[in-house]
């Protein structure tokens, strides 16, 4: 790998993940409603970008790293967890759906919205032991569906306006 | 936007809205569930204030809510009161679960329980 592109790639994706993080750190300004789980998921935009930009390894990258140091700078070990199991598994659902090439972004979000929400509740199930958790899947049901909605209509504005730099930038890998 | 974007996401309210509207009838009795077992069960009809290790929570009205957590997070004090059969509050950090069961519930933990807890 030449060093120009080296250096390119690298100041592209630490510029996405600081991205990312201040988005993480506006959500987690904003109040809670009264339904642990509902949030808007407003860092999902960046790996939305990331996903239709450079593909699969980038956006999961990112993604991971990005759960691990905002719960770090201000959450828990514990929603980590949750944070790891749901950001995962939605980038990767996201990857599948955005590869199948059926739907455009905001729907492809919006799936990925309720994976995420779905993943933690599964993993709560297993931490709690008990199936009570999916008293909360309606609620997380709709609200996954109407933020990945919106965060996906945010991620396929800034995708409109953005160069065509797919190229640019994977050519290095 | 593609037809399949509207399907899904269509699909999704559908089911999420028919799951909130579904009756649900009142509840009898609260279990609270720790580690995924069984810990105890109180009557809604009596109100109470119970202290437990790490959080402590109260039964007002046939209502029950968090009124105490140790935990960082504190997402079961912001929990809205729960009455209903089927509804819950969780702590999860604490792994510590209020339940709301109603008349004829069959426990389904009795058949889960303590799965990878």
């Amino acid at each position: 790998m030449k060093g120009k592109a080296y250096a390119r790639r690298t100041a592209f994706f630490g510029v996405m993940l600081a991205l990312a993080l201040v988005l993480s750190f506006v959500e987690h300004q904003l109040p809670s409603p009264g339904i642990p789980g509902i949030k808007l998921g407003l860092a999902n935009v960046v790996a939305l970008i990331l996903l239709y930009k450079t593909g699969l390894p980038g956006a999961l990258g990112v993604n991971v790293l990005r759960v691990v140091l905002a719960n770090l700078l201000f959450g828990s070990v514990a929603s980590m967890v949750y944070g790891l199991c749901g950001g995962i598994l939605a980038v990767l659902c996201m990857a599948l759906l955005c590869r199948s090439g059926r739907m455009s972004p905001a729907g492809v979000s919006a799936a990925g919205g309720i994976v995420h929400n779905l993943a933690q509740l599964l993993c709560a199930t297993l931490v709690t032991g008990s199936t009570a958790v999916f008293a909360y899947f309606p609620a997380l049901l709709i609200s996954g569906t109407l933020c990945g909605l919106l965060t996906g209509l945010c991620a396929a504005g800034a995708l409109r306006a953005l160069p065509n730099s797919r190229n640019e930038v994977s050519k290095s890998k | 936007m593609k037809k399949a974007d509207f399907i899904l996401v269509l699909c999704a309210l559908a089911v999420g809205l028919l799951l909130l509207l579904l009756p649900k009838s009142s509840g009898e009795r609260l279990t609270v569930l720790c580690d995924g077992e069984f810990f105890a069960e109180y009557p809604l009809s009596r109100d109470c204030v119970v202290e437990l290790a790490g959080n402590a929570f109260e039964i007002r009205d046939g209502e029950v809510f968090m009124c105490r957590a140790d935990c960082p997070g504190g997402d079961c004090l912001k929990s809205r009161p729960v009455s209903r059969a089927g509804e819950s509050i969780v702590c999860l950090p604490n792994r510590l679960i209020l339940r709301i069961d109603g008349k004829d519930n069959d426990a389904p933990d009795a058949v889960t329980g303590g799965v990878g807890g």
